[in-house]
């Protein structure tokens, strides 16, 4: 009972403050540097069930940042959907993108981008995102 | 003791003389079906004394972990342990359990892991408080339901492992506390909302508890199922149960203090799953050994309207009141649910989620009770009755009860066949966050394919509606003699109605917001 006390006390872990999307439509949130000193500025389009495409503008204080491994991964808020998970492939510089994401369900949707730079470095971001049924 | 229990005059330990006819034979209708205890060592497993710690243990390891990722965790509900365990499993398997064994989660609640605890507190007391005799109803419960269903919406409980810890915290906090200031058992008949959830749906399941032989019961003096006993060589001085010495035992299971039933049910009259927690200490505390797990026709007890003797109509009022908030537990992950919900907003000028929740859930339960109300007067008319609302509301209610059943265990099983198999990774999250090496396996999630999830819920909705239709013909039969073919017509067309209106929602496609407004976040 007092170690669940003491847990008690710690409250919610904070997960990055995460931007809200769009309701229907596309939904572009952008986050600043990170103790990694990665930006990332993430769009899902369009927002509906079935495939859709997710950008992501990934650079730092030093500009675009090119070659480095960049992933989605779509979570319910809802236990029990199995993650929606994608690789972005890169494009111009400091541009990666996929059209073979596929959301399920509708609903919200936490999207997490994760990139891992040439240089080791390591960021995730989350957005929101409301999905509309067909 | 209020509710079925039949007062038996003491006749003390005498010998059952077979063939008389005013002491002998069943005291009430019970199920003479298979005793489950037969299977080969589940009888001396269920007598052990420590058979319900055993049961009850995995969910404390489990309650642990929820409170500790709810708490400290990544705050992703598909993610965390909290979340996933109980919105996800907890609900799935046990819809399972009551549909193939019978309450099977109240038998493994780790909340009566705090009976030990609260016995110290309690002798802190100068006494422990009788229980108000107004609140000796399921009034209270029908109230901590209905505020935990509209909590359930408004707070996103489902979204949120912090809030859910929270709750699982709460839930221990208010078990200890309810059974250190009132007698044992207070919380799990009186209070605790998930338990008479089970109790009520508990009501169609396979299997009940009985008297193997109700002769053995006539004759027994102190009643020990009920009231416990305390077995040795010698009694223990001050003890607060009757002393069976451990040489009358009928296959002993040792020497010590074995607890009552604490919900107050006596065995040879019990007809109805309801307050039964399958905590099996009747099983341990007859000296006789001769309580028995039965196996029944599924919702055998619907058709018997065991619940005039057992908690009236606040009973009845609960079990209805739970079939429609089924309903709206499922339709607001529907996209027309979000339409309508949106036309209130702006029909009411407000956007205040409580407000709106809060009319939506009195709004389905005016429909829910007027409706069964209604078709239960109509069918009381039919059969040539003269209209007595409490009367046919107690009559017919249970046929909404079976559908009641049928609505939630198609629901919680779709979520629970979606995803179940997330447990996997969702632990090996748990475990890499904290260190351990561990790359979870994200791809685990659906117990079966998606294009098999609604055939399966059509099956389960199928499966009560015939329930439901069996109880009408029944209850019809038993009440209305040949009228019954009028009667029963009323009930028939609203289980075909429901079913209708069940696979309706079922074959919606999912919006899995849960929100009334808006998005969650």
């Amino acid at each position: 009972m007092l170690l669940l006390a003491l847990l008690t006390a710690c409250g919610p872990r904070d997960d990055g403050g995460a931007a809200p999307g769009a309701a229907s439509g596309t939904a572009t949130s952008s986050r600043p540097g990170d103790a990694s000193g990665i930006s990332v500025v993430t769009a899902v389009e369009p927002l509906r069930v079935g495939p859709t495409t997710v950008t992501a503008q990934v650079s730092d204080g030093a500009g675009p940042l090119v070659g480095a491994d960049v992933s989605v991964r779509g979570d319910m808020t809802h236990a029990g959907m199995p993650p929606a998970l994608g690789a972005l492939q890169e494009g111009p510089p400091g541009s990666y993108a996929t059209d073979a994401f596929e959301l399920p369900m509708a609903g919200d949707w936490i999207i997490t981008v994760e990139a891992t730079t040439a240089d080791g470095r390591e960021a995730s971001f989350e957005s929101f995102v409301s999905v509309g049924a067909r | 003791m209020n509710g079925s229990a039949v007062e038996l005059p003491t006749v003390g330990r005498q010998k059952h003389v077979p063939g008389t006819a005013r002491d002998s034979g069943p005291l009430v209708d019970q199920p003479r079906g298979f005793d489950l205890f037969r299977l080969p060592g589940l009888r001396r497993f269920v007598r052990w004394r420590y058979a319900r710690l055993v049961l009850q243990v995995p969910l404390l390891l489990l309650a642990a972990f929820v409170i500790v990722d709810g708490l400290t965790g990544r705050q992703i509900a598909p993610r965390n342990v909290a979340t996933t365990a109980v919105w996800l499993h907890y609900r799935g398997l046990l819809v399972i359990g009551l549909a193939v064994i019978g309450n099977a989660f109240c038998a493994a609640c780790p909340l009566m892991l705090t009976r030990g605890p609260s016995r110290w507190l309690a002798g802190l007391l100068p006494r422990r408080l009788a229980w108000p005799k107004a609140l000796r109803t399921k009034w209270l419960v029908v109230g901590l339901l209905g505020a935990f269903f509209v909590s359930y919406e408004l707070f996103d409980l489902w979204a949120s492992p912090w809030l859910t810890a929270w709750l699982a915290l709460g839930y221990f906090a208010a078990a200890l506390l309810v059974d250190v200031v009132f007698p044992a058992g207070t919380f799990c008949r009186y209070v605790c909302p998930l338990g008479n959830f089970n109790f009520a749906l508990a009501s169609v399941s396979p299997t009940q508890i009985t008297a193997v032989d109700p002769d053995v019961c006539r004759t027994c003096v102190e009643k020990p199922c009920l009231h416990g006993r305390h077995s040795g060589s010698a009694p223990t001085p001050g003890a607060d149960t009757a002393f069976i010495p451990l040489s009358s035992i009928v296959n002993p299971n040792g020497a010590g203090r074995f607890p009552g039933c604490e919900t107050d049910l006596f065995v040879p009259t019990i007809t109805s799953t309801m307050d039964c927690t399958l905590c099996f200490n009747c099983v341990r505390a007859c000296p006789y050994d001769n309580v028995a797990l039965t196996v029944r026709t599924p919702g055998r007890e619907l058709a018997q309207a065991p619940w005039l003797k057992r908690g009236r109509l606040a009973v009845m009022t609960m079990a209805v009141l739970l079939t429609f908030w089924g309903v709206m537990n499922a339709l607001a992950m529907i996209t027309p649910f979000y339409a309508f919900a949106e036309d209130l907003s702006g029909a009411l000028g407000t956007r205040n989620e409580a407000v709106l929740l809060a009319i939506l859930y009195a709004g389905i339960s005016l429909v829910g009770l007027g409706v069964t109300l209604g078709v239960a007067l109509a069918a009381d008319a039919a059969g040539g009755v003269a209209p007595r609302p409490r009367r046919a509301f107690e009559r017919w209610g249970y046929v909404v009860v079976a559908l009641g059943f049928g609505f939630w265990g198609a629901h919680y099983l779709f979520h629970f066949l979606t995803g179940a198999l997330a447990i996997v990774p969702v632990f090996q999250h748990f475990f890499e966050l904290r260190g351990f090496a561990v790359d979870p396996n994200w791809s685990l999630a659906q117990v079966v394919p998606s294009r098999w999830l609604f055939g399966i819920q059509a099956a389960v909705t199928a499966a009560a509606a015939a329930v439901a239709l069996a109880t009408t013909l029944k209850i019809a039969t038993r009440d209305f003699g040949r009228r019954g073919v009028l009667a029963m017509w009323p009930m028939l067309l609203l289980v075909l109605a429901f079913t209708a209106m069940q696979l309706l929602i079922l074959a919606q496609p999912m919006e899995m917001r849960g929100t009334v407004l808006g998005p969650s976040f």
